[in-house]
Order: structure tokens, then C-alpha cells, then sequence
């Protein structure tokens, strides 16, 4: 840990190497039209979802997903079912590194710039990284934000959507 | 399509409970305990279970793509989350005009977007920029 003023970084230099690290990389099964009728219907429901995402589908006229669609619920090929880790530490588990001694974490945020809509039949590849680590004081001390950059692709190689995902923890 | 600076979006409303909840943690595959259990969601520290901030994404997505419908392209969103969805509440998603830029492919419409409750709490900001084609 290194001082700064008046209070003690959880930036460790260990940290501080892991910056720009990648975290992960996975590809999705085929988004089928079931998946995309689910996804719709939960997210209107009680109310019934537009028509674009609950007719027929197939070849002819393949569904398009709601932008926020997640192919990788559930399963991915080469995936193994396990508990998600929502623990404070996360982010150092996933690097294999010592995580910050914080215990509370916090949800800070979402940026997404959208490209090419997910379809029926898409096959999506995400490549997620560690962007940055940085601080700021508040009112209940120092706190340690961490952001992520997730860029999707599709079996085209075209860009669906880039996210930036900020985590805080105190 | 009024694209007038101060214009405010349909608004996109639904009762949450745990209906809501149920179906997007099966689609989503969260099944976060305090999520699901008033027990867990009470040792967090909220008064009992509460929503999965990705839903309210959902929420101000829907309200966006309900408002532009086949006229528009949505180009960038964000979200910061403020405070918890709580259960039996009423969540409606807002949103209005802030900005709107002449393009060479129409015209992009910068919007501010939240979420609240109908007990005047705010539960989440965000802004989406829209491609407006006709």
C-alpha cells in the first residue's frame, strides 16, 4: 500500500501491474429465438412484449434481441456451472492477485456504446479487461473504484457493443 | 416525433414484486439470494429482498425503444444506479430531450433518463444518445 494524503491507498503495486490484464474472454452458444422471446417477455412483463421480439423468427426473418440481451446467461461452450463469487474480492480472484482489504462493494455504473444489434443465429465473443484502478474520498473514507471494459463481437467480427462496468468498494 | 429540447418520454411503468423478479433472474441466471429471500435481502441491510439493478437497465432501455420504435438507432446508454428497488413498489421509467445535434444521417438526440419509485425515491440516473432517421 502506498500513502497518499492523509489516508492509506488500497492500491497495491501488485494492483497497479494488473491494470489493462485481461479477465476474461468467452464465446456464446448460437442466441436462439427462445432465448430472445424469454429475455422479452421478463423484461415487459406483465405486459406483452413489442412483436419484433416474439414472432416466429428463423431464417427468413430472424428475431432481433433487446439491446441489453445477454448471451452468456446460464452457459457458454467450455463453461462449467459454478457459484458466481459476489464477494468484495472478486475482481482480484479473477486476476489470481491479493485483493484490496475492503469489504463493501457497490454497483457504480454502466457507459455501453451500441454497434450492430444481437440476431437470432448470432454467435457473440466478449473479451473483458481490467481498465483502471482509482480513488476518491467520501463521506465514509477512501473509496476504490475499479472499471472494467467488455467489448462484444459477432461471428462477423462486428462490434455489438463496448461496456465500461465501474465497481466501488469501501 | 416531437424532437423538441425539454420533451419528455412515454413513461414506462410496472409494479414490481416478485413476479418481475422471478422471470428476469431466469433469463438473466441471477439468483442472488438477497434477490430472492426477504431474510437475505434484510442482511444487506434493506428492509427485504430488492430488485437486480439490471432489470432497472431493462426498464429505461424499454423506454427508450417504446419512444423512438422503428425511427431511431440507439447509439450510446449509460446507468448509475442510486438506491434499491424495493418490493410492491411502483417503478416508472422517465425520460426527456436534453440535446439534439444535426447529423449527416439524421438527427442525434441526447436524452436523461431515471427510474423512481412511487415513494419519490430516485433509483437510478442514466442517458442514452438516439439516432433519429425520420
Amino acid at each position: 500500500m502506498s500513502e497518499t494524503t492523509g489516508t492509506v491507498s488500497n492500491i497495491s503495486d501488485e494492483m497497479r501491474a494488473a491494470i489493462g490484464r485481461e479477465l476474461g474472454s468467452r464465446t456464446s452458444y448460437p442466441i436462439s429465438a427462445s432465448d430472445i422471446r424469454k429475455w422479452a417477455i421478463a423484461v415487459y412483463f406483465p405486459e406483452a412484449p413489442p412483436e419484433r421480439y416474439v414472432g416466429a423468427g428463423g431464417p427468413d426473418a430472424p428475431l432481433v434481441a433487446p439491446h441489453e440481451f445477454n448471451p452468456f446467461a446460464w452457459a457458454a461452450p467450455g463453461r462449467k456451472p459454478k457459484k458466481p463469487d459476489v464477494s468484495a474480492s472478486f475482481l482480484e480472484n479473477q486476476l489470481g492477485i491479493t485483493p484490496p482489504p475492503l469489504e463493501t462493494v457497490l454497483n457504480g455504473g454502466t457507459v455501453v456504446e451500441y454497434g450492430v444489434p444481437m440476431m437470432e443465429g448470432d454467435v457473440i465473443t466478449a473479451n473483458n479487461r481490467l481498465d483502471n484502478y482509482f480513488e476518491k474520498q467520501g463521506k465514509r473514507g477512501l473509496m476504490l473504484f475499479s472499471s472494467m471494459k467488455d467489448e462484444w463481437t459477432n461471428q462477423r467480427g462486428e462490434m455489438v457493443k463496448r461496456t465500461t462496468s465501474t465497481v466501488i468498494r469501501l | 416525433m416531437d424532437l423538441s429540447v425539454g420533451t419528455e418520454l412515454p413513461p414506462f411503468v410496472r409494479e414490481t414484486r416478485m413476479e418481475n423478479w422471478n422471470r428476469f433472474a431466469a433469463v438473466m441466471d441471477e439468483f442472488v439470494p438477497h434477490h430472492m429471500d426477504d431474510d437475505d435481502g434484510k442482511k444487506s441491510g434493506m428492509p427485504g429482498a430488492f430488485g437486480m439493478g439490471n432489470l432497472q437497465s431493462s426498464y429505461m432501455h424499454n423506454l427508450v425503444r417504446d419512444w423512438m420504435g422503428d425511427c431511431g438507432t440507439l447509439r450510446n446508454f449509460t446507468i448509475q444506479w442510486q438506491q434499491p428497488n424495493f418490493k410492491n413498489t411502483v417503478v416508472t421509467a422517465r425520460g426527456r430531450i436534453t440535446a439534439v445535434e444535426d447529423m449527416a444521417e439524421g438527427k442525434l438526440v441526447a436524452l436523461e433518463l431515471w427510474t423512481e419509485d412511487n415513494n419519490d425515491r430516485r433509483l437510478a440516473n442514466g442517458t442514452a444518445k438516439v439516432l433519429v432517421t425520420s
